[in-house]
């Protein structure tokens, strides 16, 4: 008898990776507040859980923008990012963006390589994919 | 029947969670467990994906779970990361990459600047703790300021208690405040 479940919970992430979201490291805990610019050369997994406001840029590594955190910036950019809260700005994936059931999202996404949506997010923005092969 | 299946294991946990923490049982019949293994476990598990369809001892029902045991929240600004800014905690705070700003912690909270870590600008909070390197303004008012061996400060430094470690390099003017 096969009792294995292959459901995907809606909270689960399907494209941002799970390893960098076990690894990453609460910058910013839910009561916190930032503002100002956030610069990493090297590979690092970040999470924010409160409200940040200012400039994002990972040369290598993953932003969690999680659920209940609030982030306005002229630029995110790292391989993954994953909203699971509210994002005003201009987000810049270059590998994947990901966003979450309860997630806003106004502004600029851009994506280089995929992009995942679950149900329920709200997102109004100009996406910017990968190039795409038009007929 | 003893079974040594993940249900049965997943109820044991319980039950011993339960004890532990004496929670009044609700209920003889056998709860679903796998939500609450997975909060006092400390990672994420869906109790859809958790729970064993084959076990009858453990449903896949969603019922309420126990209120997570909260942890202590703090903040953490690693070693890779550079931030020129405002950063303000109602949390203790760990500063082990380079910063630049303010850094404020609430009331009773701590920062502790690593070793290896940099800090231009302005620490307030009730205890500081040195490692690394800071120049600008500390204030640990009603609390502790240290500094320990690897301690590299200039500046301005508020305190109500003060330790300085034997090796510290401090050259700062000091201000004592009351306890």
């Amino acid at each position: 008898m096969n009792t294995t479940l292959k459901t995907t919970t809606p909270h689960e992430p399907r494209l941002f990776p799970l390893p960098a979201l076990m690894r990453q490291v609460k910058v910013l805990p839910a009561t916190a507040s930032m503002k100002g610019d956030m610069v990493a050369a090297e590979e690092v997994s970040i999470s924010l859980d409160g409200n940040y406001d200012g400039k994002i840029e990972l040369a290598v590594g993953t932003i969690h923008i999680a659920a209940g955190s609030k982030v306005t910036t002229e630029l995110c950019i790292a391989d993954y990012i994953y909203v699971e809260g509210a994002v005003k700005g201009r987000l810049h994936a270059r590998k994947g963006i990901e966003f979450g059931p309860k997630s806003t999202a106004s502004g600029v996404i851009q994506y280089d390589g995929d992009i995942n949506i679950h149900t329920g997010a709200r997102i109004a923005a100009q996406l910017s994919g990968a190039d795409a092969e038009y007929f | 029947m003893q079974s040594n299946s993940p249900g049965t294991t997943a109820l044991r946990l319980y039950q011993e969670s339960r004890a532990l923490l004496q929670v009044p049982q609700q209920s003889s019949q056998a709860p679903d467990l796998a939500g609450e293994v997975a909060v006092h476990a400390g990672f994420v598990a869906h109790p859809v994906l958790s729970a064993n369809p084959a076990d009858p001892d453990v449903t896949s029902t969603a019922q309420p779970a126990l209120s997570p045991i909260p942890a202590e929240e703090s903040s953490v600004i690693p070693p890779q990361i550079t931030f020129s800014g405002d950063a303000t905690f109602d949390c203790d705070v760990r500063i082990a990459g380079n910063i630049t700003g303010t850094v404020t912690a609430s009331a009773g909270r701590s920062i502790n600047v690593e070793k290896g870590a940099t800090v231009n600008g302005t620490l307030k909070a009730t205890n500081v703790r040195i490692d690394g390197t800071t120049e600008g303004e500390i204030s640990a008012e009603g609390g502790l300021a240290s500094f320990t061996a690897s301690a590299v400060s200039k500046g301005h430094i508020t305190y109500s208690r003060l330790r300085i470690v034997e090796g510290a390099e401090v050259e700062a003017s000091m201000k004592k405040l009351a306890a």
